[in-house]
């Protein structure tokens, strides 16, 4: 091969490689973006728009249950089997509940604020949760709870490893 | 006549490139006015009744606290669901004050407190005694002539405060 062709080719690999590192660091996510962009997907998977079959609502409560880690920690008060250490099973079983019982139901996440430790792949977030659901009988239920919620790193993902309840004004 | 074409000019201005930029700063300058500095709110509720009415359109102007701590009596817009729900309440106790409410009448570290601004109260409004928690303060709304359980009230963390109401 001609030398200089080999130097051209060499010279645009390595232009190449530095734009792509060059890339990766200046627009690489932060792990804050990261989590902010976990519980955006988080809402976009919990949400029921109308009547779902029970496969598509099988797999939507099996996609909910991925955002948690195999087991984690639930501390949420007055909501039924929602205090206690679940596995993805368990998540699964009580998002397919949920989502039998609500028409429709919408779950949105304001106010966050996120604090990463930066030696541990691991991470604290509150943040304000609004629920929405309209049942099939009965009035439709909106509460808004501030949460925390413990994450966890894994296999490129954040991973919720707990979620309790804090009221957002406390008589 | 010169008034008159003045007052032409300023009803109806020529579309030049000065006006294209004027008009842009304009709203450029509004929009930010009205997100971040004096937030438009509308009264949803009667838990400030009779001082601040359901229904009705205020501001929330934000820089108050910019140079100065919220203090007992300040009427606080506070964030509640993101920036589209806010609950307007009064500030009674800051942390590590201790609040109570003993047959409609507010007790802030033991003591009754005078409160002229609340015309309605059916005096059974009863709460025991606590303690707000460091970085929170203690908010009430105006009307006690709702129930208590009715009214959401109580403490909540200070960086929840947006603004003071402007009118």
């Amino acid at each position: 091969m001609n030398r200089k062709l080999l130097i051209v080719i060499l010279g645009v690999v390595a232009v190449c490689a530095a734009g792509v590192l060059l890339w990766r660091f200046l627009f690489a996510e932060s792990p804050e973006h990261q989590i902010r962009r976990t519980f955006q997907e988080l809402s976009a998977t919990a949400r029921k728009t109308g009547k779902e079959g029970l496969i598509v609502a099988m797999e939507k409560a099996r996609d909910t249950a991925r955002f948690f880690d195999d087991v984690c920690t639930l501390k949420l008060d007055r909501i039924p089997n929602g205090v206690g250490a679940m596995s993805r099973q368990n998540i699964t079983a009580n998002t397919l509940t949920l989502r039998n019982y609500f028409r429709t139901m919408k779950v949105t996440f304001y106010d966050m604020e996120i604090l990463v430790d930066r030696e541990k792949p691991e991470a604290q977030a509150t943040f304000t949760a609004v629920f929405e659901g309209d049942p099939s009988s009965g009035r439709p239920v909106r509460e808004t709870k501030e949460m925390d919620a413990g994450l966890v790193r894994k296999q490129d993902r954040w991973l919720l490893t707990s979620l309790a309840f804090r009221d957002v004004i406390r008589k | 006549m010169e008034i008159r074409d003045r007052i032409n000019a300023f009803v109806f201005p020529k579309m030049n490139r000065t006006f294209a930029i004027r008009l842009v700063i304009t709203i450029a300058v509004c929009f930010l006015f009205f997100k971040f500095v004096c937030k438009p709110v509308f009264l949803n509720g009667g838990s400030m009744e009779p001082n601040y009415h359901d229904g009705t359109l205020n501001f929330c102007w934000t820089p108050t606290y910019l140079f100065r701590a919220p203090r007992k009596g300040d009427v606080v817009a506070l964030r509640y669901e993101g920036d589209r729900v806010m609950l307007l309440k009064r500030i009674v106790a800051n942390a590590g004050d201790t609040v109570e409410f003993r047959n409609g009448t507010l007790f802030v570290n033991g003591k009754a407190v005078r409160e002229p601004y609340v015309k309605f109260n059916e005096g059974n409004w009863n709460l025991p005694l606590r303690k707000v928690s460091p970085g929170c303060v203690y908010v009430v709304g105006d009307n006690r002539g709702m129930p208590i359980e009715q009214h959401k009230f109580g403490e909540i963390r200070r960086n929840r405060i947006e603004g003071t109401l402007l009118l």
